[in-house]
């Protein structure tokens, strides 16, 4: 049985495919990895040619002056700060965030003032607003920008309204932190990062505070993933957990994510190995090499799916380190598998921390019951028709209809039976809410071992007495 | 002793009856030439005999053992080629015989290179099987069907592709393995003179019934030997022959008679003023044979 199995091992690691498989899904990440990266500022400060055309069209007096105008007015002042100034130039600088977030609205106040409302005066208030924040670019110091936004916050009155002065508090804490941990206002990861969870938290008391709002499942999750988001976030501000890393395309994130997920790659591993060790050797006859040897057709087929099994899961692995490795190289940054990883657990709502390894280990547990089923079907589906192009379409479509079935488990209660959308674990993870009530833990695990038997059995009967036809 | 034992052996595909109670057996160190046209049943007749396809009734025993109670014990004894050697095209050779050697208990490296020497493939023996001609790939089937040391060979066509010195090196080969080895050989072929003078039993099969199962030198005999005669004039020759005969030219006949009877038909020629220049009996090769026995290659 062992031989068996070391030699159907042999021969998928001899195919091609595999490896071809697995080149495409790591450069993919690459792919999108480096597009994350690109700087787009060259592209927003060279294209004006759109708003000057618009600007001459409005003021040749055939058109009336309406909000079009005064964004591209306005879109036009700032390129021009852009152009001016070389650190604006890149996308990710202080200065890029400045122009666009601060000086940007305020020349649209200006321009509407001006030419909208006709307000000369409210628009020259504006005005000397906007001259005093270009002056501030001219030696620009975030730092002070900061601080001038602490100073504001402080004098606000909050007269005892609660929702107020905890804002505020997040607000000073934040921007504090921004301070100590020389992160300051930009389009860089970190940064966005603060202001995602800034957006969270005021979601957060809001929904607090409209606990009767929150009755419907769908919101109820909303909230739970607010609460999740706000939680996990707040404990690594602090903590100093926050920088570039901690990102959608962070090393560390890759592999727990990439670990946790059965992407279309690993779908198209599934089939293409599925259907090498079965179809195919039925296909070219060479099953009948395999046949007359001294070995059960149980313990044939048995032997088949173990390899089919180990390869999917392998893969998986690899791909993950390999993706993560990619992303680690493109983003010069590396986490070790045993740095930590924050997790939200909705049992004990509170942040769980664990490292990289174990928390994409976790999250392969998860998906490990969509691997077997999805590669047990695959195989029955060869052995049933010996046909590649046959098991490869059910293969995808199966895995394409997991995706669409479950957004109908609510209106239609009986797909909740339906294995497609029992079958992703990480659902529960932590005491995580399902998006249907009809999704229950003990149900789903049921269904999983039931069908995983069921399809077992099948191509145990099925590949004990096929006949090997005459060609 | 018998090695294989094919007893009542019937097969239904649907409901056309393939097979009909055919039974032979192979004893240790003969080769059994299994001959039959296209579509006679042959190859379904060897894919029962190894499990590969569900036998309708019947059994089939190999070295005592039961090929569908005791499989795995039956088939351990067996090598094969069915319909053709089927590799793994994306292996090299030498890659392909590791993979069967794995199946099997104490086949060393050093018999790996044995088979190698003896099927002749020494210096292509690690390219790849997709590089490989059919006769080639046909050697390597042959390598990986006795690398095992098998006590039963079952090769169905297994001389297809090759050249005439591949087909002798193949003939040599397994009449070494059957007289050193004592295996019992089974060799399915349409070719009927490749296994002229080679095979010891010819089992003929047609639509799926055994019409003959015999030793050749039986088999030959089987009919009135046939004489070819040259003559000064054939006109008006066959009322003087009541035997089977067909007149090829002016100067030759050809008649299908018994030894005994040949001195009889001579002189009744002689009498009848016809003059005989030479008289040949021509050996009855196992194509005749098959030819008489089958009444040509029709399948009905």
């Amino acid at each position: 049985m062992i031989r068996l199995f070391q030699n159907e091992l042999f021969k998928i690691f001899h195919k091609k495919g595999l490896y071809i498989i697995f080149l495409i899904s790591i450069l993919m990440t690459g792919l999108i990895t480096v597009l994350n990266n690109i700087d787009l500022s060259g592209v927003i400060a060279d294209n004006t040619n759109f708003e000057e055309q618009l600007i001459k069209e409005y003021e040749s007096g055939n058109v009336e002056l309406d909000e079009q105008y005064i964004n591209a007015k306005s879109t036009m002042a700032t390129k021009e700060l852009i152009k001016n100034n070389d650190n604006a130039k890149k996308y990710n600088s202080p200065e890029y965030y400045f122009i666009t977030n601060v000086i940007q609205p305020l020349y649209n106040s200006y321009y509407t003032n001006l030419y909208l409302y006709n307000d000369e005066n409210t628009a020259n208030m504006i005005k000397k607003q906007v001259d005093s924040k270009v002056k501030d670019l001219e030696n620009f110091d975030w730092k002070k920008q900061i601080n001038d936004e602490i100073e504001e916050i402080k004098t606000t009155e909050c007269d005892n309204d609660e929702y107020c002065i905890k804002v505020n508090q997040e607000k000073l804490f934040l921007l504090n932190y921004r301070l100590e941990n020389n992160i300051p206002y930009s389009h860089k990861d970190s940064s966005l990062s603060i202001d995602t969870y800034y957006g969270n938290y005021m979601t957060y008391l809001q929904t607090e505070k409209d606990e009767s709002k929150y009755k419907s499942r769908d919101s109820l999750i909303e909230k739970r993933e607010v609460e999740k988001a706000t939680q996990t976030f707040r404990y690594k501000l602090d903590n100093k957990l926050i920088d570039d890393s901690y990102t959608d395309f962070s090393s560390q994130y890759t592999f727990v994510s990439s670990m946790g997920s059965v992407s279309i790659f690993v779908v198209v591993c599934i089939v293409l190995v599925s259907s090498s060790v079965i179809a195919d050797e039925f296909n070219k006859g060479t099953i009948k090499q395999l046949l007359v040897r001294p070995f059960s057709r149980s313990k044939i087929i048995i032997a088949k799916l173990l390899a089919i099994l180990t390869t999917i899961l392998l893969f998986v692995v690899l791909v993950s380190i390999g993706q993560s490795l990619v992303s680690g190289i493109i983003n010069h940054d590396f986490k070790t598998l045993i740095d930590p990883y924050v997790m939200y657990s909705f049992d004990s709502h509170s942040v769980i921390i664990s490292n990289t390894l174990f928390s994409g280990l976790l999250r392969y547990a998860c998906i490990l019951p969509e691997i077997i089923i999805l590669t047990l079907l695959t195989v029955l589906v060869s052995v049933l028709f010996t046909n590649n192009g046959v098991s490869t379409a059910i293969g995808i479509v199966t895995y394409a209809a997991a995706g669409i079935l479950e957004m109908y488990v609510d209106a239609k209660p009986i797909i909740s039976y339906i294995p497609l959308v029992n079958w992703d674990f990480s659902m529960y993870l932590f005491g995580a809410m399902p998006q249907s009530k009809y999704l229950v833990l003990s149900k789903s695990l049921y269904i999983c071992i039931s069908t995983a038997i069921l399809l077992f059995i099948g191509i145990l009967l099925f590949f004990k007495h096929k006949d090997i036809k005459n060609q | 002793m018998s090695l294989v034992e094919v007893k009542n052996l019937n097969k239904k595909f649907g409901k056309k009856q393939v097979l009909h109670d055919v039974n032979f057996v192979i004893d240790e160190g003969e080769i059994l030439g299994f001959i039959g046209p296209n579509g006679a049943g042959k190859t379904t007749t060897i894919k029962l005999m190894l499990g590969l396809q569900s036998i309708g009734s019947g059994t089939v025993t190999i070295d005592g053992h039961d090929i569908v109670k005791d499989f795995e014990k039956a088939i351990e004894g067996v090598g094969a080629i069915v319909e053709s050697p089927d590799l793994y095209m994306y292996l090299s050779g030498r890659q392909n015989l590791q993979l069967i050697a794995n199946y099997y208990k104490g086949i060393t490296k050093e018999r790996i290179d044995e088979v190698i020497k003896i099927i002749g493939l020494g210096k292509r023996i690690d390219d790849k099987v997709s590089k490989y001609s059919l006769g080639m790939r046909q050697r390597l089937g042959i390598g990986a069907a006795i690398l095992h040391n098998p006590k039963v060979l079952i090769l169905d066509e297994p001389t297809n592709g090759l050249d005439p010195e591949g087909i002798k090196d193949v003939r040599e080969l397994l009449i070494r393995l059957a007289k050193k080895e004592k295996m019992a050989i089974l060799i399915s072929s349409h070719n009927l003179s490749e296994l002229d003078n080679f095979v010891t039993t010819a089992c003929i099969i047609q639509n799926g019934h055994v019409v003959s199962n015999t030793s050749v030198k039986n088999l030959k005999k089987y009919d009135s030997s046939r004489y070819k005669i040259f003559l000064d004039k054939t006109k008006g020759i066959s009322k003087y022959i009541k035997q089977e005969h067909n007149i090829i030219s002016d100067y030759l006949i050809e008649v299908f008679i018994e030894d005994d009877d040949v001195s009889d038909l001579l002189l009744e020629l002689l009498n009848n003023k016809y003059k005989i220049r030479q008289v040949i009996k021509e050996e009855m090769s196992l194509e005749d044979a098959f030819i008489k026995m089958t009444g040509g290659n029709t399948i009905d």
